[in-house]
């Protein structure tokens, strides 16, 4: 595999950085890497190990969570509301740091990351809520050149990117509009792409279909199985059941703060 | 709120020119007297020209003393007749006395105020203290002191008022740094959450800060000038023909004075700025 550019030594470097070398994707946007072909064989992208985030005073978030989850897979993490699902989802983009177990993202132990390199972490993972957290100040492409900018990308790589995101999320020919004068679906296809801007390894969506309506919520979960397609492992955190099955996927179920299954092709069964 | 704080900023640093323009003012004015300072030393008409010499060689050889001048009987009775060639009272009076009344006298200078006293004492030399008639000399001690007392209390209330401007500029800074990551907090999160260095998020703030500091040093200049150009010339009642030395002193010393206060301002800003991102900004 070629990591132009890259140390290799360190783990830290090597999550996500596939991005802008080697790309086969048929809609040649250069943003979403190779077609995905799951391999059980593939190491894990996210390894959870017996991970517990208890709130003070006594708060359980998650307990005792066990999770390999492979590079390309996509999971969606169900359960009812308070069962700790979202607490999962911001472990990942160390949001949260666990209580006791450990955490590795790619081979990176992020358990206990130094707030330095967070923001490193984060450029590695995308991440979409329900809420879309865009500028309201800013437009569609600016939303998305935001992530760039703030990387540090030079002006001349974001305006080679932010088009490919832009034809990526269908939104090509709404550049210019603010987030207010959006549909709540092109609003969350902004963040998506803002989420891929920076060709991440992993996609966290928290509740993405939460504020949106059948139709849109479709086209969201046929945006993310398009992405997942080309390499990218997504992980889902919903209570969407009718997506879930529509999905067919790997299905983790949360109850108490606790998996109490984890099946490859699941359903919705709460 | 920018502007509140540049106008704090702007009251402090004219604060510390008002007491930099005083201390100039102040300089210069013991300078003035301290150059004026001199002991007249008359001698006994009868006094041998070989004694004079020999104060005058002696008080020389004094440290303390700047420089000496020898007025002799002749030129003292020239100079008093020039002085009253109008009183013809005076001038008959003197006819009268037949001879020169006068003896010969020396105008001692010294460097400061402070060798005021040895001077005199020197001039309890046996070597020539019997000659001395009169040793006439003006409290200049007790006018510099009181010029020093008078402009040390203005100061002390001056830096007193920089302090207080400095911590409520202090204190504006922190709240306006506080309220810019609470209008901002929507921003920030998303910075953070697409990875944002943790500088990229703090360096608005910072440059905000460093801008604010620039603006106030300049507008600062925009004021000094014209005020010391307009003072220096009022000025000139107290000071006569010698000037103040205001605008030269801020012409010459106009990089050092503002770069330095540029400097400590932005440390000050900064300083507080790093108070308010370190409690409110968690990043």
């Amino acid at each position: 595999m070629a990591w132009s550019g890259v140390r290799e030594s360190n783990p830290r470097f090597l999550l996500g950085k596939q991005v802008y070398c080697h790309c086969t994707n048929p809609a040649s946007t250069g943003i979403i890497t190779g077609k995905n072909v799951f391999d059980k064989n593939r190491p894990p992208m996210i390894r959870f190990k017996n991970v517990s985030k208890i709130y003070p005073p006594n708060v359980v978030g998650v307990e005792g969570v066990s999770l390999h989850v492979k590079s390309g897979e996509f999971i969606s993490i169900v359960g009812k509301s308070g069962t700790g699902k979202s607490t999962l989802a911001k472990l990942l983009f160390a949001e949260e740091r666990p209580t006791r177990g450990t955490i590795e993202i790619g081979g990176w132990d992020i358990t206990h990351i130094h707030d330095r390199d967070i923001p490193l972490l984060r450029r590695q993972i995308g991440v979409v809520f329900q809420d879309f957290k865009l500028l309201q100040m800013k437009t569609v492409y600016e939303n998305i050149a935001f992530a760039l900018q703030v990387a540090g990308e030079r002006p001349q790589r974001i305006r080679e990117v932010v088009p490919k995101v832009l034809e990526i999320v269908n939104l090509d020919g709404k550049l210019d509009r603010y987030p207010r004068q959006l549909s709540g679906g092109e609003q969350q296809r902004v963040a998506i792409g803002r989420a891929l801007v920076h060709s991440p390894k992993i996609l966290i969506a928290d509740e993405p279909t939460g504020n949106l309506d059948t139709l849109n919520s479709r086209e969201i979960m046929d945006l993310l199985s398009k992405i997942n397609e080309f390499g990218t492992t997504v992980a889902l955190v919903t209570h969407d059941r009718e997506m879930v099955n529509r999905l067919r996927r790997r299905v983790i179920t949360l109850e108490d703060g606790k998996i109490v299954s984890d099946v490859e092709e699941g359903r919705y069964r709460l | 709120m920018s502007l509140i704080t540049m106008s704090m900023l702007l009251l402090t640093l004219v604060t510390i020119n008002i007491l930099l323009v005083l201390n100039v003012i102040t300089d210069r004015a013991i300078e003035l007297v301290e150059d004026r300072i001199e002991v007249s030393v008359y001698f006994y008409d009868y006094t041998e020209d070989t004694t004079v010499s020999a104060a005058v060689a002696y008080l020389r050889g004094l440290n303390e003393v700047r420089d000496v001048e020898t007025v002799s009987a002749q030129e003292a009775y020239d100079q008093f007749a020039a002085r009253h060639a109008n009183d013809e009272e005076i001038m008959a009076s003197l006819q009268e006395l037949g001879g020169n009344p006068f003896g010969p006298s020396l105008i001692v200078k010294a460097h400061s105020a402070e060798d005021f006293t040895q001077i005199i004492d020197a001039l309890d030399n046996p070597q020539f203290r019997d000659d001395i008639r009169e040793k006439d000399f003006s409290d200049y001690q007790n006018i510099v002191e009181r010029i020093r007392s008078t402009t040390d209390r203005i100061r002390a209330f001056g830096i007193a008022l920089a302090i207080i401007f400095l911590l409520i500029a202090i204190l504006i800074v922190f709240n306006t740094v506080r309220i810019g990551i609470f209008i901002h907090r929507e921003e920030i999160g998303i910075m953070r959450l697409v990875g944002a260095s943790n500088w990229f998020i703090k360096a608005p703030f910072l440059l905000e800060m460093i801008f604010l500091s620039l603006i106030s040093v300049g507008v600062t200049a925009l004021i000094v000038f014209p005020t010391i150009a307009f003072i220096e010339p009022q000025l000139s009642v107290y000071f006569g023909a010698e000037s103040a030395g205001l605008i030269d002193y801020f012409t010459r010393n106009g990089l050092t004075i503002f770069g330095g206060q540029f400097f400590a301002l932005v440390l000050v800003t900064l300083f507080s700025t790093g108070l308010a991102m370190r409690k409110y900004l968690k990043v």
